[in-house]
């Protein structure tokens, strides 16, 4: 640690004792107050630093004071770890998450029946199996018995299964939806969220389902709370699949999945289509801008050409999905081509672009690590030159990079992918970041959340050791100060 | 001999012109007197007489008031309640509601796929119901128009031919042929229809709805639609009534004092324990709560099942008596008109052996406009034996 | 393919008689000379007989850790563990400073390496997983590794009456070289066969007991009239006294294979490894067992749902060995809300001690076993007790617990040295012993270091697997290994210039 971050640590410390002998001196917190003290062995603040001894004051829901030496008003609720240490909230910066209630048995409810009388097909995004693909006895499935193929309801996924929903998280009617928006297909009450929760996340950016070209518009939510502070933005960044998962994701597109002749069967089959289809979307959105009458085949929707437009004029950031160096290329061109600045998503083989990657200034939303690549991405064959060390690697470039779990959770969860990283020879001051205030400043929210730092909102993991470590569980997890996760008894 | 026919000639035709004449004083009273009925509020109560004329109810009364007058009926035992009304029906229209080709077809009208001699209505009748609204199949995401009518057989049957505007989110409306294929995309295109419709663009019918010219009744399938629903209307006037039947209990949050009246059900006995609350944990945080039976697909009795389950799980019979009629009238609105035995109402009632929340309470005759319309005979005997 | 280019190959051949009878022992390794395919490796005339590795932190596991100490290894066995040890002057030093030594651990209940893990008929104890073992495939390289040191190789859960199990070690060419324990236990599982259900599961189970029955009675019957047609006797008595008379002159051999396992089995004389899904299925489990002869030599192998069946385990006191999914997860159809129940723990409370299994599932993080061990001290269990349930009672389970499983003099020397704490998940395995040979050098994994960008171009790299070693690609790899507790480091400064990537 330089001397510099001890100053800054020293002065932070100095303030927040000036402020709190200024404010406590006088009188203790005033009614109404919600005042919640956390202590802990160290407390990581986010950027590197370590302060050893600390305590953090919360003050309706912000952190009022870090230090070792901070007055604690008398009447504080105390929460306190005395060999673990405080971390940050996580930040997911792209969270694939499971739009449905998967844990539920499906209702069977009169709703159902009576769609059935009036012969409407039920939607099978339910059946689906921990590893994301779709248990093959899924039309058998009933409420109250267990499965005996793939133990729905009672499994619970590993792995967030939005990614292989298709239809339900992303609009499918045309490869280019940006007017729609990942929060209208999100089920905020979604135990995807709870398990987020649990596993130290507290705000992710939740991307839609990688099977359109140009995607949804993301959205930023907190992962537990009162329901009517959960959302953060309602629409961020649009997502554009420059990887496999654009022509490989329809159900429908292939015999004897379909049924007739849809719109879905228009949907590009091939890395050129999907150049094309983002290409012609762009173009399309220009020529209309200038009054040009647009046409030909997979003309976007008036309200698609509207959005196209305002990401062309910079009002919506890019988000580019690739995996293989040929598809973070791709992203390069089609960036350079109509001006857009972008962020890479995933990137497994960003260790064979690091020049591109710095001297473009992309920061690069990178995960998850694996030596096995987990879920669906196997049948891609896209991770076959995956590295261990790729993110340290992008770190040890320069290259902004927030580390993600994507659909991971549980034990491979966002935690973990730190727990990785520090595997493959980082060191957690390295690493804590990647996880905490560098998601926080992609997403645009790193003046709120993102370290542990006076004005900021109270987004905080009190670990019971180590941070990340296997032995450790985040035992208490704070979202705006109010607690809510907490192992602490039984 | 000639004149003995005459004399019995005449008889007969005294006694057919009197026949009537009994007859139509219980086929029109003027007055029932039951041992209970149900007030507004949804209580029972005893000891009243209700009094009808020219086809509506015309005031309550103490039983002892109206005593033995002619055209009083007498049902001991027994109680009253505002003739039943089902707010998810396809009477006379089963599977000839669906229609899916565009999503959003506002001028589709439930009425026109009604066949209204159909036998469903008599049923129907002989359930306890005598308002139903019939809707057009939710499965476009603007359904179309729904039709509030009554079951008897008469010319003045439908109280509301353009009825509410029926919505509907969830995945219900998702096609393979036609967009919208998911929820983001169903309500990209509810916002842009919206939209054009409040900078006066589009269809006539979606400008009324904007305006708070045309009630609306949003179908949802799961909690998050209801979040949606409430969301993307925020702006305009509505929704007026939600369809929901899940186990998200905490929808009561966003709901509570909005005055937006949610219809639950139909119910069944193998629904899980928690969906099954909802009815009763939205009622006690104030919201108004309709409960919906879906004659004639989910039976006969559905609407009166759905009911008792509601109270088994902890709505309060009260609430559940009302949410059968006097809420489910308002949802339709029609409420000025039935729903509750109130003067001015018209005189649709239900006679009911015992509290009709019991499922061995059995329906005894049913009035519509004061005229009776249905009557068990076998029932009432037992009834009155007691 | 176990990678032949990175050690030395050594065959591990088991001198035993490998009968059906006799219990099978692991006898004195012999150690054979091999070369690699061009001759001017370094030669390494006899593999050392007397190691010792010095300077690291011991955890024997059982006793106390020893922060600074050495273990001596004499001919595949430990002499000697301790903070000071007296070194025969011809024992190879390793110097192991910084290290920490640990032993094999121990996978119980291995239902991969095979080509199926199980047979399509539900009753087919003749079978035996030796006939299925691949030793090609790359799942013994990846146990290797991480950390194992002995694999229990078993038939899966979809059987009724499986086959016989063997216990290799992660290393050598075919079968044999990997035998630690042939022909160890039967499977047998409670849970229903694919397609199947719990009825026509125990229905199954029971007939084949009826019949193993009628077979032994027909057997005994005939074996009497034999006896009396060698003397030239008539029978003279009914069918039952046949039977017994008939039962006494019956010999091992007259068992056809159908039968002589579930003999041994129904004896007492042979283990079976017994899968149970759900609580009841432990009930049941038990009552079969103790009708049948096998109660006392049974290892129950758990589901998750199992734990709420503690009491009848306990009181059964058989070894048990833990599903890899230690999380039971349950909803409450009224609230709606999860319940959660870390497995383990509730054996723990119960003072019931049992070994823990790695996930088969490689791209999860419960593939390490260590970690599956890390989990349970974070969810409250003592460390002593997770790192015995990755090390000794595997062992204890498979019957090997005087052999394997921790680091006491006498025992085999399985170890492991490891770059930091086992419970530390960015501890690397750095080298391991098996049978006091080193079988595995993390510096010269392959894998491992394509996986850290230390790939040769391109081209090679697709070949990578046919390749044998050159001296001069040994050397470099040797000089590569970074020394220390450090991961292995990533191909660093973005070099363009032409350097000799390091090949190996």
């Amino acid at each position: 640690m330089n001397e510099k971050a001890n100053l800054g640590s020293w002065s932070i410390t100095l303030l927040a004792a000036g402020c709190l002998l200024t404010m406590f001196s006088a009188a203790p917190a005033s009614a109404g107050d919600d005042v919640v003290v956390l202590k802990a062995g160290v407390v990581h603040v986010g950027d590197g630093r370590a302060i050893e001894h600390a305590v953090v004051v919360v003050r309706n829901g912000r952190i009022a004071a870090v230090g070792p030496d901070v007055p604690v008003p008398g009447d504080a609720r105390v929460i306190e770890m005395a060999e673990g240490s405080i971390t940050p909230g996580l930040v997911e910066a792209n969270a694939w998450v499971d739009p449905t209630d998967l844990l539920a048995p499906p209702p069977a409810d009169a709703y159902t029946i009576l769609n059935r009388f009036l012969h409407h097909h039920d939607p099978g995004h339910r059946d689906m199996t921990c590893c994301g693909s779709r248990c093959p006895r899924a039309y058998l499935h009933e409420a109250g018995k267990k499965c005996p193929i793939c133990g729905w309801p009672d499994t619970a996924p590993r792995m967030a299964v939005g990614t292989n929903v298709g239809r339900v998280a992303v609009e499918q009617s045309s490869e280019v939806v940006p007017e729609t928006r990942v929060l209208d297909g999100l089920n905020l009450r979604s135990p995807d969220f709870g398990r987020l929760a649990r596993g130290g996340v507290t705000t992710a950016f939740v991307a839609p389902d990688t099977a359109a070209v140009i995607g949804a518009r993301g959205a930023i939510v907190r992962t537990a709370g009162p329901m009517s502070q959960r959302v953060v933005r309602e629409a961020d960044a649009v997502q554009a699949v420059m990887s496999s998962d654009a022509f490989r994701r329809g159900q429908n597109n292939n015999l004897p999945m379909r049924h007739f002749v849809t719109f879905n069967t228009r949907r590009p089959v091939s890395r050129m289509g999907v150049d094309w289809v983002f290409r012609k979307a762009m173009y399309d959105a220009q020529r209309a801008g200038k009054g040009l009458p647009v046409s030909g085949a997979d003309t976007p929707s008036p309200a698609a050409l509207a959005a196209l437009r305002e990401i062309l004029s910079g009002a919506v950031p890019v988000r580019m999905h690739a995996r293989t160096q040929n598809d973070i290329l791709s992203a390069f061109r089609l960036s350079r081509e109509f001006g857009l600045p972008f962020t890479l998503v995933e990137g497994t083989e960003a260790y064979r672009c690091l020049d591109q990657l710095v001297s473009g200034h992309v920061p690069v939303v990178f995960g998850p690590i694996y030596v096995d690549a987990p879920g669906y991405r196997v049948y891609t064959g896209e991770t076959d030159h995956n590295r261990v060390n790729t993110f340290k690697a992008l770190l040890g470039a320069g290259v902004t990079t927030a580390l993600s779990a994507h659909e991971l959770r549980d034990e491979d969860g966002l935690a973990r992918q730190a727990l990785y990283a520090m595997r493959s020879g980082l060191k957690l001051e390295q690493v804590l970041p990647a996880v905490t205030a560098t998601p926080a400043k992609l997403l645009g929210l790193g003046d709120e959340l993102g370290t542990v730092e006076s004005g900021k909102r109270a987004d905080l993991i009190v670990w019971n050791g180590e941070p990340f470590a296997a032995t450790s569980t985040p035992e208490v997890v704070m979202i705006g100060g109010e607690v809510v996760v907490d192992r602490r008894h039984g | 001999m000639r004149r003995l026919r005459i004399r019995v000639y005449a008889l007969a035709a005294l006694v057919c012109c009197g026949l009537p004449l009994s007859a139509s004083r219980a086929q029109s009273p003027s007055a029932i007197v039951a041992g209970r009925y149900v007030a507004p509020d949804g209580t029972l109560v005893s000891g009243k007489a209700i009094v009808l004329s020219d086809g509506r109810v015309s005031g309550i009364k103490p039983g002892g008031e109206v005593g033995e007058a002619t055209g009083v009926v007498h049902y001991p035992n027994a109680v009253v309640m505002p003739g039943l009304i089902d707010l998810r029906s396809t009477l006379g229209s089963v599977g000839a509601t669906v229609t899916s080709k565009k999503a959003v077809d506002p001028d589709i009208c439930a009425f026109d796929a009604v066949d209204w001699g159909h036998r469903d209505f008599a049923i129907a009748r002989s359930a306890g119901i005598t308002t139903v609204l019939i809707v057009p199949s939710p499965v476009n995401l603007v359904a179309g128009r729904a039709v509030v009518a009554k079951t008897v057989d008469s010319d003045s049957r439908v109280l509301r031919r353009e009825g509410p505007m029926v919505l509907s989110l969830g995945p219900a409306v998702w096609r393979y042929d036609r967009e919208p294929t998911s929820r983001s995309g169903s309500l990209a295109m509810l916002r842009s229809v919206l939209d054009a419709a409040r900078r006066g663009e589009g269809p006539p019918r979606m400008q009324a709805l904007v305006k708070g010219g045309l009630d609306s009744m949003v179908y949802c399938a799961e909690a998050m639609d209801v979040d949606a629903a409430l969301r993307v209307m925020a702006d305009v006037a509505g929704p007026n009534v939600l369809v929901y039947t899940g186990a998200d209990l905490d929808v009561a949050d966003e709901l509570a004092g909005r005055g937006t009246i949610v219809v639950v059900g139909p119910y069944t006995f193998d629904m899980r324990p928690r969906v099954l609350a909802l009815a009763g944990a939205l009622s006690k945080r104030d919201i108004p709560v309709a409960l919906a039976g879906g004659i004639p697909e989910m039976g006969r009795d559905s609407l009166r099942m759905t009911a008792a389950l509601a109270v088994r799980y902890g709505m309060d019979p009260a609430a559940a008596r009302r949410a059968i009629t006097s809420v489910a009238a308002q949802a339709a609105g029609v409420a000025g008109r039935v729903g509750s035995i109130a003067p001015g109402r018209d005189a649709d009632l239900v006679i009911f052996s015992d509290d009709p929340l019991r499922l061995d309470a059995r329906v005894l005759a049913v009035y519509e406009g004061g005229v009776r319309v249905y009557a068990d005979q076998e029932a009432m005997r037992s009834a009155s034996r007691g | 393919m176990v990678d032949n280019r990175w050690y030395d190959r050594r065959a591990l051949t088991v001198c035993a008689d490998i009968t059906k009878r006799t219990e099978q022992v692991v006898k004195i390794p012999r150690l054979i000379l091999a070369w690699t395919a061009i001759a001017t490796a370094p030669l390494f005339a006899v593999p050392p007989a007397k190691i010792a590795l010095q300077g690291g932190r011991i955890i024997p596991v059982v006793g106390d850790e020893i922060p600074k100490g050495t273990v001596l290894i004499e001919n595949g066995k430990i002499t000697a563990v301790g903070a000071e040890v007296k070194i025969p002057y011809d024992a190879v030093a390793v110097d192991v400073s910084g290290k920490v030594i640990f032993p094999g651990m121990v996978d119980a209940h291995f239902s991969r390496g095979m080509d199926r893990a199980n047979e399509n008929a539900p009753v087919t104890p003749f079978l035996n997983v030796y006939d299925s073992i691949d030793p090609s495939q790359r799942v013994f390289e990846d146990a290797l590794r991480d950390g194992m040191t002995s694999l229990h190789v078993i038939q899966g859960n979809n059987t009724v009456i499986g086959g016989m199990s063997r216990v290799v070690h992660p290393i050598g060419l075919t079968p044999e070289e990997m035998t630690q324990v042939p022909n160890l236990a039967l499977k047998i599982s409670m849970a229903p066969k694919r397609g199947s259900d719990r009825m026509v599961q125990l229905a199954t189970l029971r007939e084949t007991f009826a019949e193993l029955d009628d077979y032994l009675g027909d057997l005994a019957e005939k074996k009497y009239e034999e006896s009396l047609k060698e003397k030239d006797e008539k029978i003279d008595v009914g069918p039952e006294e046949a039977r017994k008379r008939g039962a006494k002159l019956i010999k091992f051999e007259d068992y056809d294979d159908k039968h002589a396992n579930l003999v041994r089995l129904t004896r007492g004389e042979l283990p079976a490894f017994v899968y149970c899904e759900m609580a009841s299925d432990v009930t049941r489990a038990i009552a079969m067992a103790k009708k049948h002869g096998y109660f006392d030599h049974m290892v129950f192998v758990l589901g998750t749902h199992c734990y709420k069946a503690i009491d009848e385990l306990k009181a059964a006191n058989r070894p048990v060995v833990l599903g890899p999914e230690l999380v039971h997860r349950e909803r409450d159809s009224l609230t709606g809300e999860l319940r959660e129940t870390f497995v383990p723990k509730v054996f723990v409370d119960a003072r019931l001690t049992f070994a823990l299994l790695p996930s088969p599932d490689t791209s999860l993080a419960e593939r390490y076993l260590n970690y599956q061990a890390a989990r349970c001290v974070r969810n409250g269990i003592a460390r002593s007790r997770a790192l015995k349930a990755i090390t000794l009672y595997p062992a204890e389970a498979l019957g090997m617990g005087d052999r394997i499983g921790s680091i006491e003099p006498g025992k085999l020397a399985n170890l492991l040295v490891l770059s930091g704490d086992p419970l530390d998940f960015t501890t690397w395995v750095e080298k391991s012993y098996i049978n006091g040979i080193e079988a595995y050098d993390r510096s010269k994994d392959v894998r491992l270091k394509r996986l850290f960008g230390k790939e040769p171009s391109e081209t090679k790299a697709k070949n990578d697997d046919a390749k044998p070693d050159s001296p001069k690609e040994k050397s470099e790899a040797a000089s590569d290994t970074p020394k220390g507790d450090e991961a292995p480091s990533d191909e660093p400064k973005h070099d363009k210039s032409k350097q000799a990537e390091p090949n190996g």
